[in-house]
């Protein structure tokens, strides 16, 4: 008899507990789902902000100066230099970039540490370049290892190191070599020796992502990758382009992120200055 | 005693039932609180991009729109600056426009000879729109120099002047139009200019040395710019009072001998060396000049 009471008061309980039960497992489903999801969107959107950081930077660069050095967008992961020789990072054993995504480069320049060259001297594979600050910016010694030559020729990428020129303060010996560039087409190299001015290079950076989702910085100095650094999990891919707007001279990079779990989301970015040649900056003086 | 015992366990037991009821709702609290938590998160870092988006653009508008004022701040010779700062909340934005601007007075620019290296102020050497000028310009041919630089015709190079690694070479200059190359120009046999029925100038421009070893012949309004050095044989006017300009941006204007009546401006950074005796007597032809230069943004 007593057996049988309890029976039915189970009954009677599970029956009353059942809509109770269900709602807290609807509820406790809700919010796991919803949680998941929420902490998806979070690192979803955190490498976007993060990626469009970056790729701002890149265009902050291409505002640096009004010369006409674009980003170069690496399709496919094929990240080359301006001569179209494969950067060392495409044979990299440990961190070689995800060939369905794309990559990019760019070069911010010190304009305002430009120096203007007064003479110089050619060495058996490198030149001494005595130059003096254009405008009011002074180089510190050991700032900067890469630079930017201007010639009638065009622009040139230079390696190497400068010293205070003995008994003028202000002025410098650079002694500078040209080299390969992932940001500046030297053409033949023809011009190294009409260098007029050197323009001290900021940030050479390519952004690329490699084979575990994961973007990294890649910087440069010539053809020498000097640093190769994991910034951010979460990215699958990166499509990229550029295209010229108000007439060209300035550019819009559409950027393209999928996400590690398969979600995209694109946004674009403009520069401010237009783009020009280099003869206005070389030709008027101081 | 037995159903007492009977009913102090089904009281304890529904004391269990509350406890793991109370224990599931904080659960459940829990998980909205988190998921609360994350999409404030969420909607934070979203609004925060806006904001710094915006913050960052309009910082840098205001330095362009800054730029277009009268008086910046000069930071040394001719270079100014734009400054704007702007808050995204967190961080403090500052960014400058750089310029170089025109200092050359009314004076400078009305003068038949401007000598850069002669001016009190060397930034008062007046801006001239190179870019305009050499639009659509002509590539040359790779060119080679000995130990001295040295034109073909022997010619010694101003060492801090301006030199291509390339070199046009021409016999004739094409009839009327304007004629600009990416190198040095050397014209190596006598030519014309001939303005014809122009009311602007004909400019003949060239980024490296421009030299002429024969008899230049002018009529009308005629512009001849050099990069470095510009070095002319012999400058003949046919007409009267024939308006010739010669710039060279860094090096020095050379003219062996003028025959006929000119109207000589001549601007150059190093110094003029003209015929003996003869003194530029000015004209109103100007390159294109600029008040300011863009040199990037800081």
């Amino acid at each position: 008899m007593e057996r049988g009471a309890s029976a039915l008061e189970a009954l009677i309980g599970l029956v009353l507990a059942a809509p109770l039960m269900l709602m807290v497992g609807t509820g406790v489903h809700s919010a796991l789902v919803h949680y998941l999801r929420i902490r998806v969107e979070h690192q979803n959107q955190y490498a976007l902000i993060k990626t469009e950081g970056l790729l701002e930077k890149l265009m902050q660069g291409l505002d640096s100066h009004a010369f006409t050095l674009p980003l170069r967008i690496h399709k496919a992961g094929n990240i080359v230099m301006t001569n179209g020789e494969p950067n060392r990072v495409l044979s990299s054993k440990k961190n070689p970039p995800d060939l369905r995504s794309d990559a990019i480069t760019g070069i911010a320049l010190e304009i305002t540490a430009s120096y203007g060259v007064v003479r110089f001297e050619q060495q058996p594979w490198w030149y001494v370049f005595y130059a003096c600050p254009r405008f009011d910016r002074r180089l510190h010694p050991e700032e900067f290892k890469s630079f930017v030559g201007i010639s009638p020729d065009g622009p040139i990428e230079l390696r190497g190191t400068y010293l205070a020129h003995p008994g003028n303060a202000e002025c410098l010996d650079f002694e500078l070599a040209p080299v390969e560039s992932m940001s500046v087409v030297a053409g033949d190299l023809l011009g190294a020796e009409h260098i007029k001015d050197i323009i001290p290079v900021s940030r050479h950076h390519t952004f690329y992502v490699d084979q575990q989702q994961q973007l990294r910085l890649l910087s440069h100095r010539g053809a020498e990758n000097v640093e190769n650094q994991p910034l951010l999990r979460g990215v699958q891919s990166l499509k990229l382009s550029m295209e010229g707007v108000f007439g060209g001279s300035v550019s819009a990079l559409s950027a393209e992120v999928k996400f590690v779990d398969g979600r995209n989301e694109s946004f674009t970015l403009v520069h401010k200055l237009g783009q020009s040649s280099y003869y206005n900056f070389l030709m008027n003086r101081p | 005693m037995k159903a007492l015992n009977t009913f102090k366990s089904r009281m304890a037991d529904k004391g269990s039932v509350l406890l793991a009821v109370l224990l599931a709702a904080a659960f459940i609290a829990l998980l909205f609180l988190g998921t609360g938590h994350f999409a404030y998160l969420l909607v934070q870092m979203q609004a925060g991009r806006v904001h710094a988006l915006r913050a960052r653009v309009q910082a840098e508008n205001r330095v362009l729109y800054q730029a277009g004022d009268a008086d910046l701040p000069t930071t040394a010779g001719r270079l100014v600056y734009a400054a704007a700062e702007g808050s995204t909340g967190k961080h403090q934005l500052h960014r400058r426009l750089y310029l170089m601007q025109s200092m050359s007075d009314e004076k400078i620019l009305t003068a038949a000879l401007i000598v850069g290296s002669d001016l009190e102020e060397p930034a008062a050497f007046p801006i001239i729109d190179y870019e305009q000028l050499f639009m659509g310009a002509a590539n040359c041919d790779a060119a080679t120099f000995g130990s001295k630089f040295l034109t073909s015709s022997g010619f010694e190079l101003t060492p801090s002047a301006l030199r291509s690694s390339r070199k046009c070479v021409i016999t004739r200059l094409p009839g009327d139009d304007d004629y600009a190359v990416k190198g040095n120009l050397e014209i190596q046999a006598a030519a014309q200019i001939s303005a014809g029925g122009r009311s602007s100038a004909v400019v003949i421009a060239a980024l490296g040395y421009l030299e002429a070893f024969e008899a230049l012949t002018v009529s009308g309004k005629v512009m001849l710019v050099a990069g470095g050095d510009l070095h002319l044989k012999s400058l003949v006017s046919e007409g009267e009072a024939v308006e010739v300009t010669l710039v060279s941006s860094s090096g020095v204007v050379v003219v062996d001998q003028i025959l006929g009546v000119l109207a000589l401006r001549v601007i150059t950074w190093s110094g003029a060396y003209l015929p003996f005796g003869y003194v530029p007597s000015g004209n109103n032809l100007l390159p294109p000049l600029l008040k300011r230069e863009v040199l990037g943004m800081g």
